[in-house]
């Protein structure tokens, strides 16, 4: 159980630190700061840092707190508390700061530096990072949503019905009067889900599976009169497209473009 | 632009807010600084908050009562402190002036958060679309039903209680207050107003630790802050601190993962620094009442923060030295947190 426990916690870390070289700084840190940091200051962060090796980072006892607590994959937020900046920030005082003349302050200060650039992986522009992507409008959203909203409320009906995929996450947050047909648990269970596998789930009428096997899948098998069927049988109002096969799939029955924004086509169900 | 106008104006209002609320806290937890006073008032107004909005949200009022009830609590807490707490913020008006390295170093310090906080807050991308419809989309559809989150925010379907998971947050009940008062939209308050004064927050408790460290060693401070704004943005992992920093600033989660935590050392730091004032124990007490307004998570890491940060000093200056008080305080310190766990498993 203790070997399972280690696996667990090193794999958790990894996970957290994102294998992310700038940690091997921290026990680093930590050394310099119990070599020549102030007696208060060692207390603290070697102190602290003990009792938590002694306790939640203990594999002896993290079995017992992912019981008594039911972290399950939340136990990485653990490690919120090893505040790796605070620590690698004070051991580079202390080293920077050893030294009386400024000129060796400014090397020992340029190889710190040069540490920390050099092991860290840095977000935004670093490797397999997800990038910046700046505000194009002053609703800090997709613009092209900005003009779907005009869309789906330019025939005045109240909190229309519609069809739309993972935009509708960044869509509700602009919008909050549309309702999706589709909820929060429907688009988990399409998104981690084959289609085969989603059609044997329970909860979902045939209607629903019709409607995201087409939409959701691209399996235009399906005819597009039983689909219009579903659609309507749904009570759905509009239909938001965003791929050229599904705009030429739904040309085939009987709904008409509203309008378009940007790569969203909305379809209206007659 | 308007919008932007009135989103960066928000976007001062906060730390002027709280510094305000700063003063209200009595004397004896003062620290008459203008970064502590930010935090505390912080602190203040989000344990209010929690105090205010849960019972309100759990019987199931309209927004508009929250706000109503809110925005008088805030008119009357504001006027107390402009009216009587005048001294302790022109006081810490007058501690934020001092030497020439000291204003060298706020102007760097100054410059250097400005760039953070835009960089931050002009960044859409938030990985997380599903936290994201949560953290946003909850409060845009309260806003619109007037209710509190009582209304699924993709399909808008009215609920009969409030989302089971999500029950004992309110944080997302301040945005749809926000939206409700001023017509400030959640995307904006949250990802720009909310972004900025959270990164400015943030840099004064990492000045404040540096502070608490060096004293009137202000280009040591200055080193302090820069390298730890360093190491912070070159830490990246996709489940970790400066992840949640960087890309989400103002999601619940985030914040106790890189605020509150952060705030928690600072406060420890204060104690272990022999601080003669009593504001760090209100800050660890206000932490801990205030933590779970943003996530639950902070139900276990907010008071396990506090408790394993200050347990070597209560162990050493409070248990062998026989100073029962300290002891006192820590348990105090530690009772909200228990508090909001009992209520967890009752709710």
């Amino acid at each position: 159980m203790v070997t399972e426990m280690l696996r667990f916690l090193a794999e958790s870390f990894y996970t957290y630190t994102g294998g992310n070289k700038i940690w091997l700084l921290y026990p680093v840190a930590q050394i310099v700061i119990f070599l020549f940091g102030k007696k208060e200051d060692k207390k603290l962060f070697a102190g602290v840092w003990i009792l938590e090796a002694l306790t939640i980072f203990n594999p002896l006892l993290i079995k017992l707190f992912l019981e008594l607590f039911g972290f399950g994959n939340r136990y990485l937020r653990l490690f919120w508390m090893v505040l790796l900046f605070v620590t690698v920030a004070y051991a580079v005082n202390l080293v920077i700061f050893r030294w009386k003349k400024p000129i060796c302050r400014f090397a020992a200060g340029a190889v710190c530096v040069a540490l920390i650039v050099g092991l860290g992986n840095p977000v935004f522009w670093g490797k397999d990072v997800y990038p910046y992507i700046p505000a194009e409008n002053e609703y800090f959203t997709e613009t092209d949503l900005l003009g779907l909203a005009s869309i789906l409320h330019s025939e005045g009906k109240e909190k229309p019905r519609v069809l739309y995929g993972r935009i509708m996450l960044s869509y509700c947050q602009f919008d909050p009067a549309v309702r999706s047909v589709i909820s929060r648990k429907t688009l988990l269970d399409l998104e981690s889900h084959t289609m085969e596998d989603f059609l044997n789930l329970d909860g979902y009428t045939d209607t629903m599976k019709n409607i995201c096997r087409v939409y959701y899948y691209g399996d235009y098998s399906i005819p597009t009169d039983t689909f219009y069927k579903c659609v309507r049988k749904a009570k759905l109002n509009y239909v938001v497209s965003a791929s050229a096969e599904l705009d030429a799939y739904l040309q085939g029955t009987k709904m008409t473009i509203l309008g378009t924004s940007g790569k969203y086509s909305v379809w209206k169900v007659l | 632009m308007n919008n932007m106008i009135s989103g960066t104006l928000l976007a001062v209002g906060y730390p002027v807010l709280y510094w305000i609320l700063g003063a209200v806290l009595p004397d004896k937890y003062q620290a008459r600084s203008i970064p502590v006073m930010c935090m505390t008032g912080f602190l203040l107004y989000y344990s209010l908050l929690q105090i205010i909005g849960l019972p309100m949200k759990l019987i199931q009022q309209p927004l508009s009562h929250l706000t109503i009830v809110w925005a008088c609590v805030m008119l009357i807490l504001v006027g107390y402190a402009m009216l009587r707490r005048r001294k302790v913020l022109a006081d810490s008006i007058q501690n934020l002036f001092g030497s020439r390295d000291k204003m060298l170093l706020l102007a760097v310090l100054a410059v250097m958060t400005l760039a953070v906080a835009l960089l931050l807050g002009y960044n859409t991308d938030t990985i997380s679309d599903y936290d994201a419809a949560y953290y946003i989309g909850l409060p845009s559809a309260s806003a619109y039903s007037n209710t509190l989150e009582l209304v699924n925010a993709l399909t808008g379907k009215v609920q009969k209680a409030p989302d089971h998971f999500y029950l004992m947050n309110t944080d997302t009940l301040h945005s749809a207050m926000i939206y409700q008062a001023l017509g400030i939209h959640p995307l904006i308050e949250r990802k720009w107003s909310f972004t900025i004064a959270m990164v400015i927050l943030f840099e004064m408790v990492l000045y404040q630790c540096g502070k608490e460290f060096f004293r009137k060693e202000y280009v040591r401070t200055g080193v302090f802050c820069v390298f730890a704004n360093l190491t912070m943005f070159f830490s990246y992992g996709i489940a970790n601190v400066s992840h949640y920093f960087a890309y989400r600033t103002y999601e619940g989660k985030s914040i106790v993962s890189y605020f509150y935590m952060s705030l928690i050392f600072c406060f420890g730091l204060a104690l272990y620094k022999k601080e003669k004032g009593k504001w760090p124990w209100a800050g660890l007490f206000l932490c801990c009442v205030s933590g779970i307004s943003f996530c639950n998570t902070a139900l276990f890491v907010v008071p396990a923060m506090a408790a394993f940060t200050l347990f070597p000093y209560v162990l050493s200056d409070g248990f062998f030295r026989r100073k029962w008080n300290i002891l006192l305080r820590y348990v105090i310190m530690l009772l909200p947190g228990l508090f909001w766990i009992v209520l967890h498993k009752v709710l």
